[in-house]
Formats: C-alpha cells, structure tokens, sequence
C-alpha cells in the first residue's frame, strides 16, 4: 500500500518528522493479546479497563510519556496488528471484542516482525531504543504452529534483540507457554489486569530513566499488595 | 500524602512542617509538598533510620548553603526529623515552582505545550543558563555527578535552577562525599561501565555532561550520539559515548556515524561552538580540558547577540553570521516546523510557497542502481597452457607414449598382420600399466577432485549469485512503488490550486477504503444479526472480508447467505461508514476548501510540499542506500568466487604441467580403456577390409 504517506507506522517521510519532533531514546513494547471466545466476559472488559490503566499511568510520566512505545497484536480468530507503534501520548487504547480461536504462534510472529520494522526505523532515524519487549497475555493454548516461533523467541534472548513475557490467564496452556518463553511464564492472579498494567508502566518508566543496554531489575510482580502475579 | 507513615516533620530550629502531597518519587527518597508552605519541599528518604555518611553529608550540605547557590539550587535548608522516633528522615528545600523539566522545554511537543512563546535563541539563553548554573557550583568547587535532563528545572524566563542537590558531590573539610549515581547517557567515557559510587567525580567529568545538556538545548532535543551508524552491528548512546562516536562530528571518517535526517548542523552554529563541542565530546584518554562552565558561557552570551530572525518566517531565529535559516533549510528537506507561531501555519509569507515551489520544481527522482549479470560472473575452468618444456616423463607419459606407438603399429595390419598383434599386444600392456600405475591413477584423482572442488565453489556461487540478485530486485521493486507514490503526491500538489476539493475527495477516499478495510466482519460478527461463524467462513472463502466486499455478494451469490442477512450486512456496512471520520489533510478539510479560501490552499499545498521534499529525500537514501548495499554485496561475492578463481588456476597450472598426451588419454578409466582398444580395433578392421 502507500508506503509514504499513509498515516502508519512505515519508516519513511513521516517517521524522519516524528522522530526529529521527538528524538528521545525509546522503549518499544508491544503487547501481544489473546482476544479468543475464551477470553469473553468480564475478562475482556477488564483487559480493556487495563489498557486504560495502563496508558493513563504512562502518561502520568513526561519522560515515559516521550519514550514508551507502545504496539498491539490481537489473536482470535486471526491475527491483527491492532496498534502500529505510538509512543505513549498517542496511544489510544481500543476497545477488544472478542472472536474465534487461538493462532498464538502467528500472532507472536507478527509481533516480533513488527519490533524488526521499528528497530530498522529506529536506525535510519538515528534514534538510541532499549530492548524491545514482547508481552504475551493469553487463556488458552495455540491452535497453529507454535514449534518454530519458540526457536525465534529463544534465539531472540539470546541475542538480547528482545525480552519476552508470557503472562497465563485461568486456563493457559502453561506447558506451552513455558516451551514458548526463555523466561518463566507467569499466572495472572484472578482478573488483575489493572495491577497487571500497572506494573508494566512503572517497569517501562523504570527503564526509560535507565539506559539503553542495562539490565533494569523488575519489581517482583509475585509480591507484595500491588502484586498480580503467581508463579 | 500517601504513605500513612508520616506526616509531619520538624527540622532542626523546631519549625514543624505538614506534609502535603507526593511531588515526586525516585529511587532514593519521595519528594512532597508542605501544607500552607508553597516555598518549600520535604524530600523524606525512603531508607530510615539514615545511615550515619548520609547524615554527615546532608549537614555539610546545609552548612555549604550561600545565596549564591540558592540562586542557582534548591539547595537543602535543613535536616528534618521525625517528631515520632527523634530520627532524622530527610531533608527540606525550596520547592522550584512554575518551572518544567529541560527536557519540556527542549523537547518539540513538550515545548509546543509549555512553552509556546519559546524560539531558538530562548534555548540559547536556557543553555547559557545551565552554563552559569554549574560555573557556580564549579566556582565552589561541588560537582554535580549525576547529570542529567531530570534535575534541572526551567522557568518562563529561562533562569534553571537545580534540584535534588543531596546528591551532589561536595567536600567538607578533608571529607568528599561523592555521588553515587550517574545516568549513562551523560556519562563520559572515562566513566562508562564504571562503578560511580567508587569515583571521586571530577569538574571535567561534568564538563561533558554540561556540554550533552548545551547540545540537547541548542539541537532541540538531540543527543549528540544518537545518529546512523555506519559500522556492524547495533550502537547504544553509551558504546557511541565510550568510542568518541559524536554523531555530528566533521571526522566522519573516525566516528563512522552522520547526524540523523532533519536536524541542525554543527556548521549552523560559531566555529568557536563547534570547536567546544568537538573538545568535549572527542576528548583523548589522560586529557582533561572539556571547556568549562565559564568558556561556555562567554560563547553562548556572544551568540545571543547574533539574532537574526528570518525573511519567511518570523518564528525562525538563527545565528546572523549563517548566509541562509537552517530552520527553511530543514522544513525545505520535508523536516518538522521546531518553532511556529501561535494559531500558526496562517500566517505564511509568499515568498516561502514561491520557496518551496521552486524546490519542487527542482525536485529529481534518483535512479536506483543497475546490477548487470557481468558482475556476477562465476569463474570458469581454464584451457591449459602449452609449456616449452616438460619435466622428466613419468611412468604414465611413457605409457601413453606407448599406447598411441602401439595404436599407430596397428594401423599398419593390412600390410603387416604381425604389427596387429604386436600393437594389439602393445596397446594391452601400455592400457593396463596406465589404468594401474600409481602415478597414472593419482593424475587421474588430483584432476578429478580439483574439478569437482570446483564445481562445488561454482555452485554455492551460483547460489549466491541468485539470492543477490532476488534481492536487489526486492529492492528495486519497493524503490519503484515508492518513486510511483511520490509522483501521485506531486500530482495532488499541483492539483491543489484549482482542485483542492477533488485532491481532499481522494485523500478522503484513501482514508475510508483503509477504515474499512480494517473493519473485518469477522471481528464484528456480533454486530451484524443473523452472522455466525461458519458465515463468516464462508463469506471469506470467497474473499468477503469487510464492508467493502460486501457489494460483491450479490453478484457472487454465496450460497447459504439469504437476502434477510445480505440487507443486515449493508446496514452493517453503513453503520461502519458513517462511523469514519476523516482526519483533515495538513488541517485543511472540506469547509476550508469549500470557503474557497487561498489560504486554505497555500497550507496544503506548504505542507504537501514538505511531505514530498521529505519523501523525494528519503527516496535518495533509499537509492544511495541500495547502492551501498549492493556495492557491498558485489564486493562479497567478488570475495567469495576467490577460492573458486584459485582453484580454475590451480586445475589449469595442473593441467598444463602434464604433457597434452597423457592428460587426453589419461582422463579417466573409461576413456583409458577405450584408447586401448581403438588401435587394435580399428586395426582390425582395416586388415579385414583391405588385408
């Protein structure tokens, strides 16, 4: 399509525009959201409040709010790059429905095609990023080909091009998600998707005051009263 | 405030101060307000009770204040105690009000926002300010340490003052107490990877952190070691900072990067600055000598008297002694406008449109670089050389020797039958000394291995040769959609004068088409009575996929889809129509166009303009980038058809070193066997024809 001049994320005119406007180092992440029938009900409505959640902290931090970057991958049913690469300001959370089955290991892929382009991007534009993060939240287990994706996701840590998390909601296949992620995966406790996205902001703001290239330890999110998480 | 621990303190005159709400949190203490004290900020440590060094540190600090520095800082009052415990718990200060962070001010969109007054020339001043901010504490010989765009705050006049002061590094007595922090991306290289709480800082070291923080100011959000790094593998700010890597430096040569697209240039500034940048961020190892505060300031305060505001645009200031605006010159290469007026883009001279409108006219399509199958060639297998001399024969010479004498007496059979059998005899022995002899075979296998080696390297260049060339084809092709784009895009420019509503009429169509395209019926089954899945599976196996396909329904007649759901569908897609809102063309939209207005005209076609310049320019990386690229994978393969060149030479000096007969006959078994017996035979046949 117009490579150009449409109003995405391509890496041509408009990004050299974006990224003079705003050359601060960035931290891409891109969510990659489980949007199966699985997840109907009050569960998608509180991923949604989540979302909401999540940008609202961001923005509650002006050098966040410049240099987090936020992308969104959907899978139910197929997979969609529901949000292009915004940073923070101009991230507008959508409102999930929910549909079909599971095509996890398609929708990683994309997800971590999608932080290839930005880091290609963020080169031309001479633009210093953190490691980019994959952020994997799902209640089922894939119904595609996940094998080869895991061998990417490995060889991806490895050579540290990103991190990737692997978060279960009630009813994850966690075997899988445990062969998918270098890392362990982690259980959503209950339905706390707002502590969830919580965490995730402060974590990024936490980096995004780092520097690009340093470990930044995360706060344990098993513990304590704004923990939403259980091994 | 938030905690529930604390809430009110009493510094050491007994003054009890309220807490009131959290200002800021970070990783040593949370900042808050004071309750009925607007002046003033608490900062409460989180670790408690302090350790006896912070406790020292804190009192030298009091001890140290002057005018001078609360001038400058919101330098520590006092030491503050918990009425509680009696412990000391931290710490109040001014509290910096009606002031943003730097980087709100240097940063474009932050700026646009806090500070809209805000030209060039008042970055100048800020950083003119940051300047004298740390000659100060210089002057009074505290170091800064951590530098950073985070504690220095900035007010409408441009006075900074910094805070978190309690981590300065500042002596007392015979006694440093050192800052244990710094943040990488204003550390120097004698720093980076270093552990900060070992290091007494020095004033150099914060040279070089005043000097990022001058550069962020003076390149509008830029940090001097971000830019395109020509070199292998991926570049952090800090490997930039610890290799001497100044993205804007003159020496490309050395730091193998260029300044990224759309930004100032060192040359738009005073030789003398680009001197000082040059000696702060290029500083050799053992050196000491990054300018200081002082020198700073002397060369910022000349440049603020060079103001020079510019012809086409009066939000444009720029150094008087530069022959032309380098803000024209970025917004002409389709960069973004730093700097604009209030209500802005209304306010466009004509001189700047007839600007852009020769930039266009001027404007010329690169052309993409050609990959001719020339330079792509595999090496070939060489004819051998014919060499004056021979070495002494072998054993394999002497019986090929033999074997041709032996055929050639054959020939004589109808004249003499006995030569038929001594040939015949001849040819055997001769044949099976070749075929078996050591010297004969190992010719044979040399030559053999040396070919297939060959053909090996031949074909993993082939290969090779076919992955380049689908490639670059890639390439191209991208190049080619790309160049097709920007002519459509100049097309709509010229278009604008007269058709403006027609030019917004396709952009809005574009928009829309994209709108529904995203809009799948599958993900808003729901919305559409009468949809199930399986529905919605067959619709997709016949490509109808969103509201736009819709239409093609009726002419497809999909089976199981009943005219009840074809009417939902379109209502469906109605219903998703008028859900599209059309995001206006450079802030041009219809009722603009309507009004007929010439300056609705002009700010499309200004920014159109810069949209194209941008692309026409990103087009030339492109080009030059592809160019790059395939020059360097020309380059690999020329490196890698060498093995295949070494071996064509070595099968032909081989070849040429054995005498033409013995490398004809001796090829192979086969062939061995059927020169033995070509002379016997033909022999043989002579003598029954004519013998």
């Amino acid at each position: 399509m117009n490579k150009f001049f449409a109003d995405s994320t391509f890496g041509g005119a408009f990004g050299a525009v974006e990224f003079a406007e705003n050359p601060e180092p960035r931290v891409p992440c891109v969510l990659i959201v489980d949007t199966s029938t699985s997840m109907h009900g009050p569960r998608i409505g509180e991923l949604n409040k989540g979302l909401k959640v999540y940008r609202d902290e961001l923005l509650s931090d002006a050098l966040a709010a410049k240099r987090v970057e936020v992308a969104m991958v959907t899978f139910g049913g197929r997979v969609t790059r529901k949000v292009d690469f915004v940073t923070a300001t101009n991230f507008q959370p959508p409102t999930l429905e929910v549909v079909g089955g599971t095509p996890m290991g398609a929708a990683i892929n994309t997800a971590l095609d999608m932080i290839e382009e930005r880091r290609k991007q963020y080169r031309e534009n001479g633009i210093a990023y953190y490691r980019p993060w994959a952020f994997l939240i799902t209640d089922g287990e894939p119904n595609d080909q996940w094998q080869p994706v895991a061998s990417r996701i490995h060889a991806g840590e490895r050579q540290k091009a990103f991190s990737f998390f692997a978060v279960g909601v009630k009813g994850a296949n966690m075997e899988v998600l445990e062969k998918l992620s270098a890392r362990k995966p982690l259980w959503l406790q209950g339905m706390k998707f707002a502590e969830l996205f919580r965490w995730l902001s402060s974590s990024q703001q936490a980096v995004s005051r780092s520097s690009p290239g340093d470990e930044v330890p995360l706060v344990d999110p098993t513990q304590g009263p704004h923990g939403w998480a259980f091994v | 405030m938030k905690s529930g621990m604390l809430h009110e303190v009493v510094d050491s005159d007994g003054e009890k101060h309220l807490l009131d709400e959290l200002i800021g949190k970070g990783g040593e203490g949370s900042v808050f307000a004071v309750d009925g004290k607007p002046a003033l900020a608490a900062k409460i440590f989180h670790q408690s009770p302090l350790t006896p060094e912070t406790m020292a540190k804190l009192q030298a600090m009091v001890a140290r204040r002057t005018p001078g520095l609360d001038g400058i800082a919101a330098w520590p009052r006092s030491i503050v105690y918990s009425p509680l415990t009696n412990e000391a718990c931290g710490i109040v200060a001014p509290r910096v009000r009606d002031a943003r962070h730097l980087h709100e001010l240097y940063g474009t969109s932050a700026r646009r926002r806090f500070f809209p007054q805000a030209r060039w020339f008042h970055l100048v001043l800020a950083a003119r300010n940051v300047a004298a901010a740390f000659d100060k504490l210089h002057e009074s010989n505290i170091v800064v340490g951590d530098v950073n765009q985070g504690n220095l705050l900035v007010d409408e006049t441009m006075r900074v003052r910094f805070i978190d002061c309690d981590s300065f590094q500042i002596s007392s007595g015979e006694r440093i107490f050192r800052c244990p922090v710094g943040t990488p991306h204003f550390t120097p290289p004698e720093l980076q990877g270093i552990k900060l709480r070992d290091v007494e800082r020095t004033v150099d070291h914060d040279r070089f952190g005043l000097a990022i923080l001058i550069f962020h100011l003076l390149f509008v959000g830029r940090h001097p070691f971000a830019g395109r790094f020509f070199g292998d593998g991926d570049q952090t700010i800090e490997r930039a900072i610890a290799e001497r890597r100044f993205a804007f430096s003159r020496d490309k040569a050395a730091t193998l990067m260029e300044p990224p697209p759309a930004s100032l240039r060192l040359d738009d500034l005073p030789a003398s600055i680009e001197q000082f940048f040059e000696r702060a961020f290029r500083q050799p190892d053992g050196v000491a000598n990054r300018p200081a505060a002082r020198e700073w300031i002397e060369q910022l305060d000349s440049l603020l008297t060079h103001r020079q505001g510019c012809s086409f645009d009066p939000a444009h200031l720029y150094d008087n002694r530069l022959a032309h605006c380098p803000w024209c010159r970025i917004e002409d290469e389709g960069g973004p406008a730093f700097f604009v007026l209030d209500g802005s883009a209304s306010i466009i001279s004509p001189q700047r449109v007839e600007h852009l409108e020769a930039q266009l006219r001027r404007l010329k399509y690169p052309v993409f670089p050609e990959l001719s199958a020339q330079k792509l060639k595999i090496p070939q297998p060489i004819a051998p050389k014919r060499l004056q001399s021979y070495p002494r024969p072998s054993v394999a010479d002497l019986a090929t020797a033999a074997l041709v004498g032996s055929g050639a007496i054959c020939l004589a059979a109808p004249v003499l039958p006995w030569a038929l059998v001594a040939g015949t005899l001849g040819s055997l022995a001769s044949g099976v000394v070749l075929l078996a002899s050591n010297v004969a075979m190992a010719n044979r296998r040399e030559r053999d291995q040396l070919a297939k080696e060959l053909a090996d390297e031949q074909n993993t260049l082939q290969r090779k040769g076919r992955a380049i060339t689908a490639a670059h084809a890639k390439r191209q092709a991208s190049f080619e959609e790309s160049t097709a784009e920007l002519k459509a895009e100049a097309a709509h420019y010229r278009a604008a004068d007269n058709q403006l509503k027609d030019v917004l009429a396709v952009f809005r169509m574009t928009q829309l088409n994209k709108f529904l395209t995203n809009h799948l019926i599958f993900d808003h089954a729901a919305e559409i009575p009468g949809m199930t899945p399986e529905l919605t599976s067959v619709l997709q196996s016949y490509g109808i996929e969103n509201p736009l396909d819709v239409e093609r329904i009726k002419l497809l007649g999909v089976p199981m889809v009943s005219d009840g759901l074809i009417l939902e569908l379109d209502a469906w897609r109605d219903r998703v129509a008028r859900q599209f809102v059309f995001r206006s063309e450079h802030g041009v939209n219809f009722s603009d166009a309507d009004g007929g207005g010439k300056a609705a005209v002009t700010r499309f076609k200004v920014a159109q303009a810069r949209r194209i310049l941008m692309a026409s320019h990103h087009l030339d990386t492109l080009a030059e980038g592809s160019r790059d690229r395939l020059d360097r994978e020309l380059n690999y393969f020329d490196r890698s058809a060498e093995p295949a060149r070494e071996l064509a030479k070595k099968l032909r000096n081989f070849q040429s070193a054995r005498r033409p007969w013995e490398r004809a006959i001796n090829q192979s078994p086969l062939i061995v066997a059927a020169a033995t017996l070509a002379g016997p035979a033909i022999g043989g046949v002579l003598y029954w024809l004519f013998g």
